[in-house]
C-alpha cells in the first residue's frame, strides 16, 4: 500500500461482504418462498424478503464502489486521500442508516414504515428498487455527495488520470441519477419513466464507467502494460457505453404507455449495447496476454478475467436475448428478465468488487498477494460461484422460456398460477443451485483466514 | 488524384439526385462513392486485409439491405 | 499528385482503437439503416410523402461540404507527412469549418421541420429521419471538435504526431461515409 489513507477502504470492503452474506440468505429464502408459499410466513412475507435481497445488493455494490475508490484514488492521484475522518464517518453513517432500513423492513410492516417516516410529506417509497424510506434516500445522497467531495477534492488536487476520470464521472453519474428517485409523479407512465432513469442508466450507463475504470486499474497492475494503452481502451469502451446505452434506455419504454418510436429507437440502440461488453472482454484477455510481469495475485487476474467474461454473457449476450421489441412483447417480465438480471448484475458488479477487493485486500495487509492455500480457496469460491450463477441464470431461463410458451406464445395460454405450477421443478433446481453459491461465498469469507505458504513477488514474463 | 475523385463524388451525388426512381443505381452509386472514401481517404488500400474488409464489408451489406428493399 | 506516399507494409492508417471505434460505430449507424429499410418497406407510401418534405439542394450542400471536408483532411496529412505543420494547421481549419457549416445548415433545416411542429411522434418516418439524422449530426459535432483540436495543435511548438492525425482523418470520414449513405437512403430513395 503506498498511501496510508488508503487502509480505510478496508471497512468498506468488510461491510460488503457482510452484507452480500445477508443478501444470499435472503435469496435462498426467496427461492424458498418460490416453492412453499408459506416458508417463514407471517414473519417474512416473500415481497419483504425480496426488497432486502435486492436493497442489499445495492447497497453492498455501493459500498464496494465507494472502499474501491478509496483504495485506488489515492493512488491513481499520488497523494493521501483529501479526509480519512470524512471517509470514516460516513462509513458509519452509511452502515448505521442502512442497518436501520433493514431493521424496519424486517420488524415493521412497509405500510407503516411509511407513515413512521413521513412519507406522506415527499413520497418516494413503493418502488421496486427504491423501497427506501424518504430519510434514508436522503442519508443515501448526503453520504454520497460527502463522499464526491471526498474522492473529488483528492483527483483534482493531485494526479489527474483517465481512470480517475472516468470514475469521477460515473460516481458523479450515479449520484445525480439517484437524485430521480425523488420525483415520484402521480402519472404512472411518467413515474415508470424517471424511474429507469435511475435504474437503466445506473446498470447500463455510469455504473459501467466505474466498471470500466476499475477494471483498467487492476489490469495496468497486475499485468504491468503500459497505461498509455490500457487508458486509450478505456475511452473507447466508455464511448460506446454512452452511445448506446443512454438512447437504449428506450427497452424499457415498450409497453409502459410511451410513444411508440421508443420501439425502434430502444430495439436498434440496446441491442448494441453488448458492443461495449465485449470489447470489455477482449480488452481484458488481450492484456493479460500481452502482460509484462507475472503478478503473484493469480487469484485477482482470475477475478478480472471471470468478470469481463460473466458481465459479456448476462448482460451482453442475456440482455440481447430479449431487447428486441418482437421478442420482449412476449418476454417481458417473465422469468427471463429475472435469469438476466441475476447473471448481468453478478457477472458485472459483483465481480469486479470481488475483483478490487481480490487484489487489494492483502496489499492492505502489507502483502503481495494472498498465501498460496488462501488463493488455492478463494479460486475454489470463485469457480463455485461462477458455476452456480451460470446454473442459476439456465434454470431461470429454462423457467421463463416454458413460462413465455405456455402462458404467452399460444393460442391457448395458460392461466399464470397452472403454469408457475408446471415450471417448479425449475424453481427447485434454482434453490440448489443458489444453495451451491453459498457454500462458495462461505469458502470465499474463509479464504481471508486460511493460512499457508507465501505467494512470493512478481516475477517478469 | 483524390481532388478529381472528390469531383467525380460530387458529380455523382447529384446525378443520384437527379436519377433518384432509378433506385437500384442509385444504390449503385452510393456504393461507388463509399468505395472511394473507404479506398482513398480512409486510405485503407494500404491496411490490411481484416480492416480494409470489415469497412468493405459494412457497405456491402448496408448497400445490400437497401437494394433489397428496392427490388423487393 | 495528391496521394499520400504509400507505405510498403500493410499498416492500419492510425490508432487500432480508433478503427475499433469506428467499426463499433459502423455497426451502430448499420443496424439503424437497415431498421429504416425494414421499416420502409412496410409503408412505402408513408415515407414517400415524408420524403416530399424534406430539402435536398440543402442536404446536397452538406453532403459536398462533408466530401470536401474530407478532402480537404487528406492535405493537412499530406502536409503534415511533409513536415508543413502550419499549412497542416490550416487544412484542418478550413475541414472544420466546412464542419462547422453542414452543422450550421442541418440546424437550420431540423429548425424548419420543428417550427412546422414535426417530432418523434409525428410519424414512423419522422422518427426515422429525425433519429438518424440528429445522431449523425452530433457525430459531426465531434468531428469538427477533434478536426478543431487537431488544427490547435498544428499552430503548437510540439505539432501532433502522424499517428493522431490519421486517428483523426479516419474518424472524420467515417462520419463522411457514413453520411454518403445517410443521404441518399433518406432524401432520395
Ligand atoms: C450490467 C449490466 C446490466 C444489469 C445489471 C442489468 C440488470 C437488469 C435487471 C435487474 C432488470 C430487471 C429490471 C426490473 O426489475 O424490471 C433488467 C431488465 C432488462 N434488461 Fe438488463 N441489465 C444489464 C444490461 C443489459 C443489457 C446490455 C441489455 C441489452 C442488450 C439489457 C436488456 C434488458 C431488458 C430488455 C430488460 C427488460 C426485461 C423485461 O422487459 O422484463 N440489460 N436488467
Ligand atoms: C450475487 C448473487 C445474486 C444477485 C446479484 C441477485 C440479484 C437479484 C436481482 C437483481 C433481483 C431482482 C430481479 C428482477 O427484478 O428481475 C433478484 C431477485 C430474486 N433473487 Fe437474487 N440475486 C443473487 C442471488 C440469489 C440467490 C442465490 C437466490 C436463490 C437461490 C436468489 C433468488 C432470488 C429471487 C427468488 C428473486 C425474486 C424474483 C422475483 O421477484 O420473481 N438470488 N436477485
Ligand atoms: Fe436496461
Amino acid at each position: 500500500m503506498k498511501y496510508a489513507s488508503q487502509a480505510v477502504s478496508k471497512l468498506y470492503f468488510m461491510a460488503a461482504i457482510g452484507l452480500f452474506v445477508g443478501q444470499i440468505l435472503f435469496g435462498l429464502i426467496l427461492g424458498l418462498q418460490y416453492v412453499i408459499g408459506d416458508f417463514l410466513f407471517p414473519a417474512i412475507p416473500f415481497n419483504v424478503a425480496r426488497m432486502v435481497h435486492t436493497n442489499l445488493l445495492i447497497v453492498w455494490l455501493l459500498f464496494g464502489f465507494m472502499g474501491a475508490a478509496y483504495y485506488l484514488v489515492p493512488e491513481e492521484a499520488e497523494r493521501e486521500l483529501y479526509s480519512p475522518k470524512l471517509a470514516v464517518a460516513l462509513f458509519w453513517i452509511f452502515l448505521v442508516a442502512g442497518a436501520l432500513t433493514i431493521l424496519g423492513y424486517l420488524l415493521v410492516p412497509y405500510a407503516g414504515l411509511a407513515k413512521m417516516t413521513g412519507n406522506d410529506l415527499l413520497p418516494t417509497m413503493g418502488r421496486e428498487f427504491l423501497e427506501q424510506p424518504t430519510i434514508t434516500k436522503i442519508g443515501i445522497v448526503v453520504v454520497a455527495l460527502g463522499f464526491l467531495y471526498n474522492v473529488g477534492m483528492t483527483i483534482l488536487t493531485g494526479r489527474k488520470t483517465v481512470i480517475t476520470m472516468v470514475l469521477l464521472t460515473g460516481l458523479t453519474g450515479l449520484a445525480v441519477l439517484f437524485l430521480f428517485s425523488f420525483y415520484n409523479p402521480v402519472n404512472l407512465v411518467l413515474d415508470k419513466y424517471y424511474w429507469w432513469w435511475v435504474v437503466h442508466l445506473w446498470v447500463e450507463g455510469v455504473w459501467e464507467l466505474i466498471l470500466g475504470s476499475i477494471l483498467a486499474f487492476v489490469l495496468i497492475k497486475v499485468t504491468g502494460v503500459d497505461r498509455e494503452v490500457i487508458e486509450k481502451w478505456l475511452y473507447v469502451i466508455i464511448a460506446m457505453t454512452l452511445i448506446t446505452g443512454i438512447i437504449g434506455t428506450g427497452h424499457h419504454y415498450f409497453w409502459i404507455g410511451t410513444p411508440g418510436y421508443w420501439q425502434w429507437l430502444g430495439s436498434v440502440f440496446s441491442a448494441l449495447e453488448p458492443i461495449p461488453f465485449f470489447m470489455m472482454t477482449v480488452f481484458a484477455f488481450n492484456m493479460v496476454n500481452k502482460r509484462r510481469l507475472n503478478h503473484p495475485n493469480k487469484a485477482a487476474v482470475l477475478w478480472a478475467e471471470g468478470t469481463a467474461v460473466m458481465a459479456f454473457l448476462g448482460a451482453g449476450v442475456w440482455g440481447f436475448m430479449h431487447t428486441l421489441a418482437p421478442v420482449n412483447y412476449y418476454t417481458h417480465g417473465t422469468q427471463i428478465t429475472a435469469a438476466h438480471g441475476h447473471m448481468a448484475f453478478y457477472g458485472a458488479y459483483v465481480m469486479i468488487v470481488l475483483t478490487i477487493i481480490s487484489y487489494a485486500w492483502p496489499i492492505m495487509r502489507g502483502e503481495k498477494a494472498a498465501n498460496k492455500r488462501a488463493q488455492v480457496v478463494e479460486m475454489w469460491s470463485f469457480w463455485l460461484m461462477t458455476v452456480s450463477m451460470v446454473f442459476i441464470t439456465l434454470f431461470l431461463t429454462g423457467a421463463g422460456v416454458l413460462q413465455t410458451w405456455l402462458q404467452r406464445y399460444t393460442d391457448t395460454p395458460l392461466p399464470f398460477m397452472e403454469v408457475q405450477a408446471k415450471i417448479a421443478p425449475f424453481y427447485w433446481m434454482r434453490e440448489v443451485a443458489g444453495l451451491v453459491f453459498m457454500i462458495g461465498l462461505v469458502l470465499y469469507v474463509y479464504s481471508f483466514f486460511a493460512k499457508g505458504e507465501s505467494a512470493g513477488d512478481a516475477t517478469p514474463v | 488524384m483524390l481532388v478529381v475523385l472528390t469531383f467525380l463524388n460530387v458529380l455523382l451525388g447529384t446525378r443520384g439526385y437527379a436519377g433518384s426512381w432509378v433506385q437500384l443505381l442509385t444504390v449503385l452509386l452510393i456504393w461507388a462513392k463509399g468505395s472511394l472514401i473507404i479506398e482513398f481517404f480512409m486510405h485503407l488500400h494500404t491496411a490490411p486485409a481484416f480492416w480494409r474488409g470489415m469497412v468493405h464489408g459494412w457497405l456491402a451489406v448496408v448497400c445490400a439491405g437497401i437494394a433489397g428493399v428496392a427490388v423487393w | 499528385m495528391l496521394s499520400i506516399p504509400s507505405r510498403s507494409q500493410p499498416q492500419l492508417p492510425g490508432d487500432l482503437a480508433v478503427w475499433v471505434l469506428i467499426l463499433a460505430e459502423l455497426l451502430v449507424f448499420g443496424v439503424f439503416f437497415l431498421a429504416y429499410v425494414a421499416a420502409f418497406h412496410g409503408h412505402v407510401a408513408l415515407f414517400r410523402a415524408g420524403q416530399a418534405t424534406l430539402s435536398i439542394p440543402a442536404a446536397t450542400f452538406n453532403t459536398l461540404a462533408l466530401i470536401t471536408a474530407s478532402a480537404l483532411v487528406v492535405q493537412a496529412i499530406v502536409a503534415l507527412q511533409a513536415g508543413h505543420t502550419r499549412k497542416a494547421g490550416w487544412w484542418f481549419a478550413g475541414a472544420a469549418v466546412l464542419g462547422l457549416l453542414f452543422l450550421l445548415n442541418k440546424w437550420l433545416e431540423l429548425h424548419h421541420h420543428m417550427q412546422a411542429g414535426i417530432s418523434l411522434s409525428t410519424s414512423l418516418f419522422y422518427m426515422f429521419y429525425l433519429g438518424l439524422v440528429f445522431f449523425h449530426f452530433m457525430h459531426v459535432l465531434a468531428g469538427v471538435l477533434i478536426l478543431a483540436w487537431m488544427s490547435r495543435r498544428c499552430f503548437q511548438p510540439r505539432p501532433p504526431g502522424m499517428n493522431a492525425a490519421w486517428s483523426a482523418g479516419a474518424y472524420w470520414h467515417m462520419v463522411d461515409l457514413v453520411w454518403v449513405v445517410l443521404f441518399p437512403l433518406v432524401y432520395l430513395l
